[in-house]
């Protein structure tokens, strides 16, 4: 997918330097394509979907929302959207608030791919982009074109394959060459082959452009993003870079002895540390690895386990996470 | 004056209406029975003897309502004829309204929608507006059969017709209303059709009250304002108390 135009002006055009000096939180806000500040959604039925949720996405990066089902990730992007109200905080989308009178204007620059999205029996594929086109402005021939979509314009959206439907969906999003894309669970429900297939055109997409992409799933996540925002339970857990977020946990020690994983969890219970079972080894956490592995494994040495592994390991970032949750 | 973003979604959504079979057939049954049929027939039949001579029973003859019922004539054009308007401008829209806002939501096909730059707002007066339009485009084109044949079959005239015009327009935006208020509180296509029923109650009640206590054209004023209030207070309770997110929500 080629793009022509990378429209990051919009803050210069609206706020000309010489005339005017914003002050210093504007200037955050600015720098920030998406911004989540202590945001808050109840729902009417008592469910909570964010609670004083803080996150925001650097202009041109690649963040991920990462988090289970029911984390709050999806209503993240209905209120970004404006199609929920917060209830309370303040949500920014390339800096003017989302619930301000100037968000029609930006609404425009942000491409979104909905969560498994239906479609219209009566209305074609072309009937659609044609639609998104003329609703952002646009001109739809070269997003269809980016997508491959051109010989079924004339198909009716139904009878497109799940992954064609995808992509027509995606490629509505990229009908105005948008600073901001999110994509929203963007394969679930897609097989393997077609997920595969479909994170190619969305590598593609993203290419240049600031994207949050909300899923469940870890290892896409870091396929394609170099950031990451964990929720749980509508709170955010960690966020920065995936290497950052490990870095912040306590690193961990990998013991396995030929007695098995029982004594080894015993003994370290005996030492008044806690260990988790982990593929016929147990992992300890400890403060220090370099410090500490070599008095922990002369002690289990002692009290006669046949240590046969004692190393370094990184926790996995699920687990981390999770311990963050917690 | 229209929000460009409003044009477009209604335009879509009349495209869609139309190339619905079953949104179609149910926007063009309902109106043809109830408001050219049934009329037709009735005011066909009070030309026949039987009706010609049928007399209100003095009890009933003593209610306000039915001070201009003499015959079968009368008691078709003051009392069976509104309450069959007012039955098709109230629940033409509601059926099609079933339709376009809760058959998209369960298809999740909103969520398209959702994800162009439009509100919530948008999408949600893009439908009824286009509900509203098919209603008058089959409703008001029947009625004018009616018009004809109430003004060289009936000595009703044309102030009865532009009375009758009146109550189906206000209805029409009553029901406007009650689509909105099940479009917010309506779950699923089920809850919808019982939610729609039980919208139409206030407003085919107040009609009975109407036609009993309001005497001659008056009865279609009092009512049409009373539909046109219901209407306006719909979408303002709807708008303000629970909100467009409560369709997305």
């Amino acid at each position: 997918m080629s793009r022509v135009v990378r429209s990051n002006d919009y803050a210069g055009e609206r706020m000309p330097r010489q005339e005017w000096s914003p002050p210093r939180t504007l200037l955050i806000a600015m720098a920030t394509a998406i911004a989540f500040r202590s945001v808050t959604k109840r729902f009417p039925n008592g469910t909570l979907g964010l609670a004083d949720a803080n996150w925001y996405v650097e202009e041109g990066k690649h963040a991920c929302l990462l988090g289970p089902s029911g984390s709050g990730k999806t209503t993240a992007v209905r209120l970004l959207q404006a199609a929920l109200r917060p209830t309370g905080g303040s949500i920014l989308l390339l800096g003017i608030p989302v619930d301000g009178p100037g968000y029609r204007g930006v609404r425009g620059r942000l491409g979104i791919l909905a969560q498994g999205p239906g479609m219209y029996a009566d209305l074609t594929a072309g009937e659609y982009m044609a639609l998104a086109a003329r609703l952002y402005g646009a001109r739809p021939d070269r997003a269809v074109e980016a997508l491959d979509l051109g010989e079924y314009l004339h198909t009716r959206m139904t009878y497109l394959s799940p992954s064609f439907q995808r992509r027509l969906a995606l490629a509505a999003a990229l009908v105005a060459d948008p600073d901001v894309l999110v994509l929203d669970e963007p394969t679930a429900g897609l097989d393997r082959v077609a997920a595969d297939h479909l994170i190619l055109y969305l590598r593609e997409a993203m290419r240049g452009r600031t994207t949050l992409f909300c899923t469940h799933r870890q290892d896409e996540g870091e396929s394609l993003c170099s950031d990451v925002i964990y929720l749980r339970g509508g709170q955010v857990v960690a966020e920065g870079t995936w290497e950052e977020v490990r870095r912040r946990s306590r690193p961990c020690l990998r013991v396995a002895a030929r007695q098995g994983v029982g004594a080894v969890m015993a003994e370290l219970a005996e030492l008044g540390m806690h260990g988790e079972p982990a593929d016929g080894a147990v992992v300890v956490s400890v403060a220090s690895p370099e410090q500490e592995s070599g008095a922990l494994l002369r002690r289990l040495l002692e009290a006669g386990l046949d240590v046969y592994e004692c190393a370094p390991v990184r926790p996995a970032l699920e687990t981390i996470l999770h311990e963050g949750y917690q | 004056m229209i929000q460009e973003e409003i044009q477009l979604l209604f335009w879509k959504e009349v495209r869609q209406l139309t190339r619905n079979t079953a949104a179609m057939l149910s926007s063009l049954f309902m109106p043809a029975v109830l408001v050219v049929l049934a009329p037709v027939l009735a005011l066909l039949a009070s030309r026949t003897q039987p009706y010609r001579e049928l007399r209100v029973p003095p009890l009933t003859a003593s209610l306000p309502g039915f001070d201009v019922v003499h015959d079968g004539q009368g008691y078709f054009l003051y009392v069976t004829l509104p309450v069959l308007f007012v039955l098709a401008a109230l629940l033409t829209p509601i059926l099609s309204a079933t339709h376009t806002l809760i058959v998209e939501r369960e298809r999740r096909s909103l969520e398209l929608l959702m994800a162009l730059p439009v509100l919530i707002g948008d999408i949600l007066a893009a439908k009824l507006a286009a509900n509203l339009a098919t209603a008058v485009a089959t409703i008001v084109p029947m009625f004018l059969v009616d018009a004809v044949v109430i003004v060289s079959l009936t000595g009703a005239g044309m102030a009865y017709v532009i009375g009758a015009l009146f109550l189906l327009l206000t209805t029409l935006v009553a029901s406007a209303g009650a689509s909105l208020l099940m479009a917010l509180l309506a779950r699923d296509l089920r809850t919808a059709t019982q939610l729609g029923g039980l919208l139409a109650v206030p407003p085919l009640l107040l009609t009975a009250l109407c036609v009993v206590f309001v005497p001659g054209l008056g009865r279609f004023a009092v009512l049409g304002l009373l539909m046109l209030a219901m209407g306006c207070g719909s979408l303002y309770s709807g708008l303000r108390w629970l909100t467009t997110e409560r369709y997305v929500a």
